[in-house]
């Protein structure tokens, strides 16, 4: 059996919650039956599905805790030094830290399909279990991602089950909105059987990267593809909404590139945010590169810098293709080339945050960025704006969609000048090792 | 004696800190090796690059013939490693810490109760395993720690501060353990502050200091399964060293007219064999008798060694 799964079986089911918990249960279904007059499966089925959604909440806290409590308990270092396999550890962590909430979420869900009226209740069953996984799933790639970077200090983990909710919860809110379909890549999907699709599909996309952040932190030689794939696939996820019947290949493609670059640049700020690569990690991926163990090189770069470059690849094809295909408008032809300031100006930001991370001693290195971040894209250029000086503000903030070429050499020259200013700091705090 | 850890050019940086600073080493296989130092000197950096926790920066480390850096994950198969910051799951018996202890280290679900019941009769648990770890002492706690980690019977050991919260018959208990576990062939690596407790049963000793290693060596000079002999003589004699490396079996750890200090194989035999052999080269010998020269004293001299260096222009 598995191991880690077996110790929370031990935490969380003893037999006094193994009895209890369907006595309970079985007391309110029978008194929601017993208040009622009138046909009681729907108020049943009501009842079961929102207890089920109280369950996954409990069970997301618990995910949430499973990571985090073992660094604050001092246990993580054993079980990172053990045998369990990444992925035993995972599905143990995903099924084992929640046991308790998904055993009375299952009686919920078997309450709720023998007591609904409705015809799809096996999906509305299979769309609640995924949603849970989903949540979980998110919940415990917070939890691994707040141990690597050592956020551990509050007794709490509720704050990861919450940021869980924040991601899926507007998603499935518009999906789930309105009664026409939906329409994907040109094609007309049923409202809920799309939806019952993408959470199953997400579900899986979580756990599987909910398992290699397993296998970064058991210390599992793994190269970064994982994560490339999943952006591509939520590109070509995104970018199907935004496709008509009758858009030919090339407007497709289009469609997609254009989604990439937005998907990538995205991206990049909760990847530098939650990584942590700071002055160890550039350092040690320059003795890498120099010593040419390339391999190294992929498997300990950060997840951003990978980032950026594949926003650079949707920028250049997205510059490159569209070119030559937009008709119509000056001001279209012109915004093809609004991807290269956008691309440049997440690069100055990525140039900033080295700048702070490669500090002799770095601090709050993510609140500083966050505090420069809100003084370049909005404080500076209204108060500019609301003082009159456009040209100034211009330079600060650049108009990337009226005037891209503009923008693109502003961006080009802030870029250089964080470079520079991060390469300065590099070789003084370098000097003399 | 083969190596049980090998260290090259160990490099590792914190922001602003070198803590490892082109450390290089070997631990001999069977040895028990105290690792001293003051705070701050890398000792628990290191422990943790050797147990695959950390990536340092550079440098090569192989740990029981396995390559660390290459393969973490097979390493962490052959060792066992304490933090000095531990901890136990509270809610768990103690039978059920070492029962996952042992099954997440690959111990077979047959094997799962001999290795349990062999680990708390090691560590003095046996009446303790249906107790949850939240209800035992500072000290009992510290076992089920140290049980946790050698349940599997890993060909290395690492302790970082094994006997912070023992009482002396427990820490007394601890040292004979080492010791058996030495001598059916598991490698020790003993991180501590407390010189005394590592004297009890160390065999070698590596001292650390800003992140280097000071020194490399065997406990009193002694090689291991070596007893060290002083041994003082009635009158001054010339070339004394010359004579007692011209004696079988003896090996001259330092001499001068008047006494030596030799190493003969560690049993009562070759003791009053060497014995025998001396006073038959006609060397008047007054005083013949073993000792064990102290880590404290042999830590502080080179740690003040170190010191002259670092003053010395």
């Amino acid at each position: 059996m598995n191991p880690e799964l077996r110790r929370n079986l031990w935490l969380e089911l003893t037999l006094h919650r193994l009895l209890a918990l369907p006595i309970a249960l079985g007391l309110a279904f029978m008194l929601v039956s017993a208040m009622v007059e009138m046909d009681p499966r729907v108020p049943l089925a009501v009842t079961a599905a929102s207890l089920f959604v109280g369950f996954a909440l409990w069970g997301g806290v618990h995910v949430g805790d499973a990571v985090m409590g073992e660094v604050r308990a001092r246990t993580w270092d054993g079980q990172r030094m053990s045998s369990i396999e990444p992925w035993a550890m995972t599905w143990g962590k995903l099924f084992g830290a929640p046991a308790f909430a998904w055993y009375g979420g299952l009686i919920c869900l078997a309450v709720y399909f023998s007591a609904s009226p409705e015809p799809d209740a096996l999906k509305a069953v299979l769309f609640m279990f995924a949603g849970a996984l989903l949540v979980h799933a998110i919940a415990l790639i917070g939890s691994v991602i707040a141990a690597r970077k050592a956020v551990v200090r509050t007794s709490s983990s509720a704050w990861v089950l919450g940021i869980a909710l924040v991601i899926v919860g507007p998603w499935m809110s518009i999906l789930s909105s309105g009664d026409t379909d939906i329409n994907w890549w040109g094609r007309g999907w049923k409202r809920f059987d799309f939806l019952l699709a993408s959470t199953a599909t997400f579900a899986a996309w979580g756990v599987f990267g909910a398992h290699r952040l397993m296998c970064l932190e058991l210390r599992v030689r793994t190269l970064p593809w994982a994560w490339l794939a999943f952006l591509i696939f939520l590109s070509a996820y995104i970018a199907g909404f935004g496709m008509r019947v009758s858009d030919t290949a090339g407007q497709r493609a289009n469609v997609v590139l254009i989604a990439g670059l937005l998907v990538s640049l995205a991206a990049i700020y909760p990847l530098l945010f939650s990584e942590g690569s700071g002055a160890m990690a550039v350092r040690r991926l320059a003795l890498r590169a120099s010593a040419r163990e390339w391999r190294r090189v992929f498997e300990e770069i950060p997840l951003w810098m990978m980032t950026l470059g594949l926003a650079l690849v949707f920028c250049v094809l997205t510059v490159m293709l569209a070119g030559p295909r937009v008709d119509g408008d000056d001001i279209f032809r012109t915004a093809v080339l609004a991807p290269v300031p956008l691309f440049l100006l997440a690069a100055r930001d990525a140039g900033l945050y080295m700048f702070f991370a490669l500090a002799r001693q770095p601090r709050r290195t993510e609140a500083t960025v966050m505090f420069y971040l809100l003084l370049l894209y909005w404080l500076i250029p209204m108060l500019l704006r609301s003082a009159g000086a456009e040209r100034i503000a211009d330079l600060v903030l650049p108009p990337f969609w009226e005037r891209p070429g503009f923008a693109a050499a502003v961006a080009a020259v802030q870029v250089a000048i964080v470079i520079a200013a991060a390469l300065w700091r590099w070789r003084k705090n370098s000097a003399g090792r | 004696m083969p190596s049980a850890i090998e260290v090259s050019n160990l490099l590792f940086d914190y922001p602003g800190v070198r803590a490892l600073d082109d450390v290089s080493f070997t631990v001999a296989a069977g040895s028990v090796t105290a690792l001293v130092g003051p705070n701050g000197a890398g000792k628990t950096t290191l422990l943790r690059c050797l147990a695959g926790l950390e990536l340092p920066m550079a440098g090569s480390i192989e740990v029981a013939g396995v390559n660390v850096l290459e393969a973490p994950r097979a390493v962490h198969k052959c060792i066992g490693y304490l933090s000095d910051f531990y901890g136990l799951y509270d809610a768990l018996t103690v039978r059920q810490c070492f029962a996952h202890a042992a099954a997440a280290h690959g111990v077979n679900e047959s094997g799962l109760n001999a290795a349990i019941d062999r680990t708390a009769e090691r560590l003095g648990l046996s009446d303790l395993v249906t107790r949850r770890a939240s209800d035992l002492s500072r000290g009992q706690r510290q076992r089920v720690a140290i049980g946790q980690a050698l349940i599997h019977d890993p060909q290395v050991l690492m302790l970082d501060e094994p006997a912070s919260g023992l009482d002396p018959e427990a820490r007394h208990g601890l040292a004979l353990l080492f010791r058996r576990l030495s001598g059916e062939g598991t490698t020790l690596l003993v991180s501590s502050h407390i010189l005394a407790e590592l004297d009890e049963y160390s065999t070698h000793m590596l001292v650390m200091r800003n992140g280097r290693i000071l020194e490399a060596k065997v406990i009193g000079g002694a090689p291991a399964n070596a007893r060290r002999l002083r041994v003082e003589f009635a009158h001054a004699v010339t070339d004394l060293a010359v004579a007692l490396g011209a004696i079988p079996g003896l090996r001259v750890l330092e001499s001068n007219p008047r006494n030596a200090l030799i190493a003969v194989a560690d049993d009562n035999e070759a003791q009053s064999g060497a014995l025998r052999s001396l006073v038959l080269a006609g060397l008047a010998v007054s005083s013949f008798a073993s000792e064990r020269e102290n880590l404290n004293e042999s830590y502080l001299r080179t740690v003040a060694a170190d010191e002259v260096l670092e003053v010395r222009p």
